[in-house]
Formats: structure tokens, C-alpha cells, sequence
């Protein structure tokens, strides 16, 4: 190994020069800091202390909501925030104090809501929001005693306004500041704290086109926080404006019609699939959610038995009832006329299968064929056209029509609802001896009930399907978006479309019974006559059943329509909870929705004589024997029940 | 020979001062890194780890003998341009830069295993036999200035042009203490001069930037001068005695950037004053010398070279450092040895702290 030997003292020599030039660099250094923190300290200390950059976040409004006119349904106004810099705050007791005789406000109340914005911002230099609805006139006389109130800010940003109240507030939804679990899952979409996300409806799910991006500006300030020079400015990008198919009108008729009820009321343009109203009661005011939501409000709502947040239009599911019969009258007509007892059937009062099943006239409907059968709702008709087709062809064109699958409107929270078959059974119940399917569950299903469930808006699309000449459409809300910067606009219409293997043939015979139901003398749909204009439906009144005997309660009325019968351009469905016969209570509802509709299209004769509404409604509708009905509930729902338990 | 030798002794004095400016680090991260929310001081915690991973290294290298290590000193110089070259391939990107190699469970810097390489295979180099005695001339340091160059052009592509930069003074910090000819150097520095002009041409455009913002800081405040701005208010608002533990306003309302990594220095200097910050500058100055008497005492060349191109490392890098934080110099990417926050960084100086503890204690045991 080489020893260092007599070369040993060059390096030496070498490493003793390097250690000097060393020294001299960090005594450079130290140098530097001396002057630095000894000479300059002073005035850089003074420039910490006022550090005099600032960023201010610049906030990109959300995008408005227009109906199909371009009528405002969700719009922003500004909302005038008093918040402190408290960076800037020279004595912060003394400074709350004096904010509080300003104002008028109790000091104590502006103390806690300092302290609940110390708790969620977590960076400095935000603004800390102590009155975060102030009125113009507080901000005015803050601003006049600004230079009382060192570091107190007035802060400005956009929040939800919906300028028609309570209406359409399910569809439309509402927005919250963004929670701390709501952040951390939208984690890749750069959400930050404090800011806005829809959290129900069109906000909800439209949520990335109608978000405004927020920029941020750095200013440099003076010892006050007045600004003095923007250093840097990202604007805000506003959010796009969505315009919907909903149209003003005919959601507030649909509304009016249900006030003081529970129920929904869907109305879907035929030849497009545009929904033009969605209606669900109880409704509640959006507004008491734009600024700051107050507890007790919330708490109202959230506990209220209605649920009045909840859109029964897509997320209630009840039997169809009667309404359901044209479907099962298509399907008997499509498959195979021979089934039907083309000549007619007697009625008397009852069917036996095993046991005695009702119809709901005692004394029978007599000789009926198809048309008086959907004309007066008679149900051994349609138990014995059931039980000929079997459940697995009225499963064939009950989930062809849309029963049992959502419609993909877009919405949260949308239900399925059921369209029972044979399959469906087995895997609903574990129990082997309630797995197969029985006659009389088909006899149920043939009148709408048993385990049939489906949602407003999936009979208003099977509506607008059988009289669409079998065209099925995917309703849909949202027309097209507009984006304000870039002078864009996205088409969003659904062009789904998709034809049914349905004869016309039997589409136009249902039609034409619809049309009795409505416009014959004993038809059980008279009160939703408009005048001027033909109109087809079908009543449904659907068992409730309750396990709970003591909680008795009314059936849900139901009323399916369209209009005018020979070239149809509306469909409705119109559902009251509790509403007892449909004829009666959901009838007459979709008579004030239409008479609306065909205003505004010029066809609706306006002369009171001619609408005969006000005649006799065959009282004798459908009311199936309840007794009956509940312990054929209780076969299924018990053992259940118990299944859950277990 | 048996080439695994196990060294029984090692300098002990070196590793209390690595572990008193250890322990300076982890007080100032815990400030830096403070989350007043939380309480507590994560980059802290994780630095206390780094320094353990680190501990390790150290012994690893500090026990192993010279003559291993020298064995494999070409090896691990190889395998960090093989690790450089991969950079370009399947390197992650962070700060617009090509850095970093992901290997799933950890984080690699290349450039950090290259100035391992670069340190042992230079000290190979001059502690051979046929070294030049009489200093190297302009032909015979075309091989050690390509032993330095390749790797640093590697590293300036990426682009990280201070790790570049370190490679190049500590490659030449070493060269000189070799010793090279008087009018070689003249040369060169001629050379330079005339090189300079067009190399200019071939920066980044933030590289140029970074420069031209060196020299006036005030024309930009927002951009990358900001950095420079903010950094120079914190220390100088430190003044003698410091703004207190916790209490520095610039560190805490977070105006520095990069203040566990790159500025952890202003927050030394904000919050404990020019004294706090002296002290600092002490410790490194009592470790390169402790370093450059381990050099003296290396029983042989090779550890000789080791420990100078350790004292060229930890000088070098707390010198640009703090240099930058102050406004001497322009800002690059350059931690500062053993009190940034980083595993890669803490790890790869501590594990050349070993190899020059190792080094510096073999005179009269073995051979």
C-alpha cells in the first residue's frame, strides 16, 4: 500500500490552503448576517411585521339555473360578509367591541362566530367571518366607521338565490359549503375549503359544469390592509349556466294542484321525452339554504314524518293500481288476442281462486269487454286476462315499458322500484316454500298491486310510450349548458330512442279505452276533462298497506294521462299520497296541469259551460276488499320481516 | 486479503458533532414543520427516522474497511450513472424537474448516490500509484475532469443545476488538494472565460431567471424572486437574539417556501437570531476540521482523499446553502447537510460522515 511519504506535506500544504479558503467563505457569510440581522434587522423586522403581501381569493360564481324560456330558476346575489384581517387587528377585544355598537349586534354572538371560523380556516392571512349575513345596512355603517375598526373587512361573494321560493326545490336541490368529508373525497377536483358544493338534485349532479373556478390575487397592502398594488391576478372563471326542460308554468300548476298534499306529479313533453314539470309535496323553501342554513330549519326539515327533501316523483315507489291495467291490456293485445274473452266476460261481483278476490263492485260489473273493463276499472276482468297471460309476459312488457328499472334522468336518488317476475321471487325470499311463484300473486300484479312498486315518472314515461307509438324515450332535464366565457353551448338533449315490438295495432285500441276512461259518461276519469281538447287516462287507486292496523290510513290516488288524444304531446302522471280514489283526488289535478299546458299552446277553450267536470264520478271505483288485502300482505311481509331479523 | 475487513475503531468525535447538528435540525423542523391545528410537527418525526436510516449507514460504512469500499469504489460509481440514466426513462416527475426514481416502498435521488460515487472514485483515482507526483497537467486531467463531467452533465440535464454545480466543486475542491500544475489552472480559467458565454445560451429559461433574479430580486417579487425576498426579511427580522422558539411570523405564517427543505436555514436565522444562526456555522466549521485532521492522520492516500472530499461535501453544501438563504447566492435546489429535511439527503451524508470516520483512524492498526 502507498505510503504518503515525502509528497505527504504538498498535500498538506494543499488541505491547509483549502481549510483558509473555507474560513474566508463562511466568514463571508457571517458577514452577510451581520449586516443582515445587526445593520438592516430593524427594517426587515418592520417588514415582517407588516409584511405587506396579501392574497385574496377571487371567487368564480356558480352558474345559473333558466327553465325552458330562459326564465331564472336559480340565480346568485351577493352576499355581504363583515369578517376580520386579524393580522391587521390592533386590539382585537376593543376592535369586537366596537364592531358590536356599530352594528347592533350582540358582541357575544360575534365572539362565536369568531371562533367557529378560527376553528375551520387553517391557513393565515384568511378572512375570518364574524357576521356572515350582514345586512347593506351594517355594511354601510361599518364602512363609515372604518377607520374605527382597524382589520375589519366587508366581504363580498355570490350565494344561491331561487327567485320562485319553494318551487321545484327537489329537482333543483341546494348547496352547502363543502364538509370536511366531502373534501377529502373530492380530493382530485381541487376543491378547498370554504367553498361551494351542490349537495342534492341538478346542483348535485351537475355540480362540474355549474362550479365557478375561484382565482386568487396578491396585493400588496399598507400597515392597514388597505390594498395598495395587485401584484398578481388568476381571475375566477364563472361557472356554466345549465338551462333546463322544466317549464315555470306548468310546475307551479303542478305545485298549486298539490298543495296541502303529499304526492308528485310528472309532466314529460311526448314527442321529445322533455320532462316539463317534476312536482313533489310537501315542498320547502330552497332559500333557507342560501347564506347561512340555520340549525333550527334544518332541523325542521330533516325531521319532518312528510319528508318534504325527499322527490317522490323519482325516489317514491308505490303499486301502480288500476293505472297498471293498460299495460296488462296492451300486453294481452299484443300477444295474443285469442286469450281474451273478445266478446266479453261476466262480472259478478267476484273471482274465486281458492278463496273469494273482490271486485270492487259488490254486485258485479256484469257483461264487460275490454274497453268497459279499463272504462270502469273492473278488476275480475283483468285477474282472469292475468292469470291467462301468466306473469312472466306481463313482466315481459311491464319492464319493457320501463317498470322496474330507473329512467336515468340523471338525479340522485333515483328508485328502481319492482317489476316482479318468477326470478325476482326466488331471490327475494330465502324461504324455499315462499320462493315459487303462486296464482295469486299474478292476480295482484294484474290489478297494479302486490308486489308491483314503481315511480311517478316511470308511469308517466310507460304513458308517453303507449301513446308514443311505442317509442320509449329517457326523459331528461337538462336542455343544454351555455358557458358564459367561451360563448359555448353544449346540447344535452337525450336522444334515446327506442322503438317497442308493440303492434299498433293494440297501442291504438288502448288508446282509444284510455280515451273512454276520461270522455264516456261512466268513465272513471271525468274530472280530468279539459276543454277543447281530448283527453285519454287511466285512475288507479293503490292499496296501502300498512302492517300497523291502528295507522290506517287512505290509498294512494293515482291518475295517468295524455293529451290530446289524437296526436298526444303531453303525458302525465299524477300520484296523491293517502288520496283515496284516484278519480277523484288525482283526476281533477291533472285537469288544472293540462288546462295550464294547453293555455300556453292556444288550444284550451276558455268557456265554463263547456267543461263538464263537474258531473257524477262513478263513485264504485277499485275499492278492493281491505280485509283481504292485508292478510295477503301479511303472508309475504311477516315471515319477511322475521327473515330480517334473524 | 480477505476483502471484507472489519474496522474495530472508528472516529467517535465526528459522529457527536454529525449528532449535535442532528439535534439542531430536529428543533428547528419541529418549528418549521408545526401545525398549530395539530399540535405537533410531523416533518419532525419523520426527520428523527431518516436520522436513524442514516445511523445505520454510517456504521455500515464506518465499520466496513477503506480497502473494501476502495474495491468497489469504481462499482458504485457505475451503478449511479446506471441510475442516472434510468432517471430519464422511468423517473417521477416533481418541480418541472426529472429527479427522482420510484421504487414503490422508496424514493430515490440519483444525483445523491452519484456524489457517494463520485467522492470514492476520485479518491481511488488520486491515491493510485501512477497518479501524477508533481501535480496533473492539462493532458493527464482530461481523464478525472471526464470522471467528474459525465455525471454532472447527466445531472444538469434533468435539470438540477445546483446538484450539477456541487459535483463539479467538490470534484474539483479535491482535484486541487491533488494537486494541479499552476498554469494549468491558469488555462483553464482562461478557458472558461471563453466557454462561459455560449454555455449561457444552452440554460433553462427558469435557470436564467433564477440568475438574473440573483442579481435584482426586487424586479420580480411575485415570481421567483419571492422566494428570495421572503427568505431575506425572515433572517434579517431575526436580529441578534432571534424572534423566539415558535414564534418566527414569517416561518410560521408560512411566507417562506420550502422551509423544512431548502430554507430551513431561514428559519434557524428568524427565529434564534444571528447567534443561532453563528452557531450553526460553527458546528460546520469544528466537523471540516475535525474532517481534515482525520485526513492528516489517514494511514494512506485513499483515506486521505476520502476525508478531503467529505470536508469539499459538507462544505460545499452548507456554504451554497446558506448562501442562497441569505441572498449571496442564487437559489438552487441545495439542501443543507444534515439540518434539511429529506431521507436521501440525511442518509447519503451520513453515509460519507462513516467512510470518513472509517477512513481517518486506520494509521498503525492494521498495516
Amino acid at each position: 500500500m502507498a505510503r504518503l511519504g515525502e509528497i505527504e506535506s504538498h498535500y498538506q500544504l494543499r488541505i491547509y490552503g483549502a481549510l483558509v479558503v473555507a474560513a474566508l467563505l463562511f466568514a463571508l457569510l457571517l458577514g452577510r448576517l451581520w449586516y443582515l440581522q445587526i445593520i438592516k434587522g430593524e427594517y426587515f423586522e418592520d417588514q415582517s411585521r407588516n409584511n405587506r403581501i396579501r392574497t385574496i381569493k377571487l371567487t368564480g360564481p356558480r352558474g345559473g339555473i333558466y327553465d325552458r324560456e330562459g326564465r331564472h330558476l336559480v340565480q346568485n346575489r351577493a352576499q355581504f360578509s363583515i369578517a376580520l384581517m386579524l393580522e391587521d387587528v390592533v386590539d382585537l377585544n376593543s376592535t369586537l367591541m366596537m364592531l358590536a355598537v356599530v352594528t347592533g349586534r350582540p358582541l357575544e354572538q360575534i365572539k362565536s362566530e369568531l371562533s367557529a371560523s378560527k376553528k375551520k380556516k387553517k391557513r393565515f392571512f384568511e378572512l375570518q367571518i364574524v357576521i356572515p349575513d350582514a345586512s347593506s345596512d351594517e355594511v354601510a355603517k361599518v364602512k363609515a366607521n372604518g377607520y374605527r375598526l382597524p382589520g375589519v373587512v366587508v366581504d363580498v361573494s355570490p350565494t344561491r338565490i331561487y327567485p320562485n321560493g319553494a318551487l321545484a326545490s327537489q329537482v333543483l336541490g341546494y348547496t352547502r359549503e363543502i364538509s370536511a368529508k366531502q373534501l377529502e373525497s373530492k380530493l382530485e377536483y381541487g376543491y378547498k375549503q370554504g367553498d361551494v358544493l351542490g349537495q342534492t338534485g341538478i346542483e348535485y349532479s351537475y355540480e362540474q359544469e355549474l362550479r365557478g373556478r375561484n382565482g386568487e390575487m396578491k396585493v400588496e397592502v399598507d400597515a392597514h390592509g388597505n390594498k395598495k398594488k395587485e401584484l398578481a391576478v388568476e381571475p375566477g372563471v364563472p361557472g356554466k349556466d345549465l338551462y333546463l326542460t322544466l317549464d315555470i308554468d306548468i310546475q307551479r300548476a303542478s305545485e298549486e294542484a298539490l298543495r296541502d298534499k303529499s304526492g308528485a306529479v310528472v309532466a314529460l313533453d311526448v314527442k321529445t321525452g322533455e320532462v316539463l314539470a317534476i312536482a313533489s309535496a310537501p315542498t320547502y323553501d330552497a332559500n333557507i339554504f342560501s347564506g347561512n342554513v340555520l340549525a333550527n330549519d334544518w332541523q325542521r326539515l330533516t325531521a319532518d314524518p312528510l319528508r318534504p327533501l325527499t322527490n317522490r316523483a323519482l325516489a317514491g315507489t308505490y303499486p301502480p293500481g288500476s293505472t297498471f291495467k293498460l299495460i296488462v291490456a296492451v300486453a294481452a293485445l299484443a300477444e295474443n288476442t285469442k286469450i281474451l274473452p273478445e266478446k266479453g266476460d261476466w262480472c259478478p261481483g267476484y273471482f274465486m281462486l281458492g278463496r273469494r278476490y273482490n271486485c270492487h263492485k259488490k254486485e258485479g260489473h256484469g257483461l264487460v269487454d275490454m274497453q268497459r273493463a279499463i272504462e270502469q276499472s273492473c278488476n275480475v276482468f283483468f285477474y282472469k286476462l292475468g292469470l291467462n297471460l301468466g306473469i312472466e309476459t306481463i313482466y315481459k312488457y311491464g319492464s319493457m315499458l320501463g317498470l322496474g328499472s330507473v329512467t336515468g334522468i340523471g338525479l340522485q336518488n333515483e328508485e328502481s322500484g319492482i317489476m316482479p317476475n318468477g326470478e325476482w321471487k326466488r331471490k327475494r325470499f330465502s324461504k324455499p316454500q315462499l320462493q315459487t311463484w303462486e296464482k295469486w300473486d299474478t292476480l295482484s300484479v294484474s290489478i297494479g298491486q302486490g308486489f308491483l312498486n314503481v315511480t311517478p315518472i316511470q308511469l308517466a314515461n310507460a304513458m308517453a310510450t303507449l301513446v308514443n307509438g311505442g317509442v320509449m324515450r329517457r326523459p331528461y332535464l337538462v336542455s343544454h349548458v351555455d358557458d358564459p366565457d367561451h360563448r359555448t353551448r353544449l346540447n344535452l338533449k337525450s336522444t334515446f330512442e327506442k322503438k317497442l315490438p308493440i303492434p299498433q295495432v293494440a297501442l291504438d285500441k288502448v288508446k282509444a279505452y284510455a280515451e273512454t276512461v276520461v270522455m264516456a259518461e261512466r268513465g272513471t276519469g271525468k274530472k280530468a276533462r279539459v276543454s277543447g281538447v281530448s283527453v285519454g287516462g287511466k285512475t288507479g287507486t293503490a292499496q296501502y298497506a300498512s302492517l300497523d292496523k291502528e295507522k290506517k290510513k287512505d290509498d294512494h290516488a293515482w291518475f295517468i294521462s295524455f293529451a290530446p288524444v289524437h296526436d298526444p304531446m303531453i303525458a302525465l302522471a299524477v300520484l296523491v299520497e293517502h288520496g283515496g280514489k284516484g278519480g277523484v283526488a288525482a283526476a281533477p289535478i291533472s285537469q288544472q296541469v293540462m288546462q295550464v299546458y294547453f293555455r300556453k299552446k292556444g288550444m284550451l277553450i276558455e268557456d265554463p259551460k263547456t267543461v263538464s267536470v263537474e258531473g257524477p264520478v262513478v263513485d264504485d271505483e277499485e275499492a278492493i276488499d281491505f280485509e283481504q288485502e292485508m292478510d295477503r300482505v301479511e303472508d309475504y311481509a311477516l315471515p319477511d320481516e322475521r327473515e330480517k331479523r334473524e | 486479503m480477505a476483502i471484507i475487513k472489519f474496522n474495530v475503531k472508528f472516529d467517535w468525535k465526528l459522529l457527536v458533532l454529525a449528532l449535535i447538528i442532528c439535534a439542531m435540525s430536529l428543533i428547528v423542523l419541529y418549528s418549521a414543520g408545526f401545525d398549530f391545528e395539530e399540535k405537533q410537527s410531523f416533518s419532525m418525526t419523520a426527520q428523527c427516522l431518516n436520522i436513524i436510516v442514516g445511523l445505520i449507514a454510517f456504521f455500515c460504512c464506518a465499520i466496513l474497511s477503506p480497502e473494501f469500499w476502495r474495491r468497489w469504489s469504481y462499482l458504485i460509481y457505475g451503478f449511479g450513472c446506471v441510475l442516472l440514466v434510468l432517471v430519464f426513462g422511468i423517473g417521477v416527475v416533481g418541480g418541472g424537474a426529472r429527479r427522482w426514481l420510484d421504487f414503490g416502498f422508496i424514493q430515490l435521488q440519483p444525483s445523491e448516490i452519484m456524489k457517494i460515487g463520485l467522492i470514492l472514485t476520485m479518491a481511488r483515482f488520486f491515491s493510485a500509484e501512477n497518479s501524477p507526483r508533481d501535480g496533473y497537467n492539462l493532458f493527464t486531467l482530461l481523464k478525472p475532469a471526464m470522471v467528474i463531467g459525465i455525471p454532472a452533465a447527466m445531472i444538469l440535464v434533468q435539470p438540477d443545476l445546483g446538484t450539477a454545480g456541487i459535483l463539479c466543486l467538490v470534484g474539483g475542491s479535491m482535484l486541487l488538494v491533488a494537486g494541479v500544475k499552476l498554469r494549468t489552472i491558469i488555462t483553464i480559467v482562461l478557458l472558461a472565460g471563453v466557454l462561459l458565454i455560449p454555455a449561457w445560451g444552452g440554460l433553462e429559461e427558469y435557470q436564467k431567471n433564477r440568475v438574473r433574479n440573483f442579481l435584482s430580486p426586487e424586479l420580480d417579487p411575485m415570481g421567483t424572486g419571492y422566494h428570495a425576498i421572503q427568505s431575506k426579511i425572515a433572517v434579517g427580522s431575526g436580529q441578534l437574539l432571534g424572534k423566539g422558539y415558535l414564534k418566527g411570523t414569517q416561518t410560521q405564517l408560512r411566507f417562506l417556501p420550502e422551509q423544512t427543505t431548502d430554507f430551513i436555514f431561514s428559519v434557524l436565522a428568524e427565529e434564534w437570531g444571528f447567534v443561532g444562526a453563528a452557531a450553526l456555522i460553527a458546528m460546520y466549521v469544528l466537523l471540516i476540521l475535525r474532517l481534515c485532521m482525520l485526513a492528516n492522520r489517514a494511514s494512506d492516500g485513499y483515506g486521505m482523499f476520502i476525508c478531503v472530499g467529505t470536508a469539499c461535501y459538507v462544505f460545499w453544501h452548507a456554504f451554497i446553502n446558506m448562501g442562497m438563504v441569505i441572498g449571496i447566492l442564487p437559489v438552487v435546489g441545495i439542501t443543507l447537510p444534515l439540518v434539511s429535511y429529506g431521507g436521501t439527503s440525511v442518509v447519503s451524508i451520513l453515509a460519507v460522515l462513516g467512510f470518513a470516520a472509517g477512513a481517518g483512524v486506520r494509521r498503525g492498526i492494521f498495516s
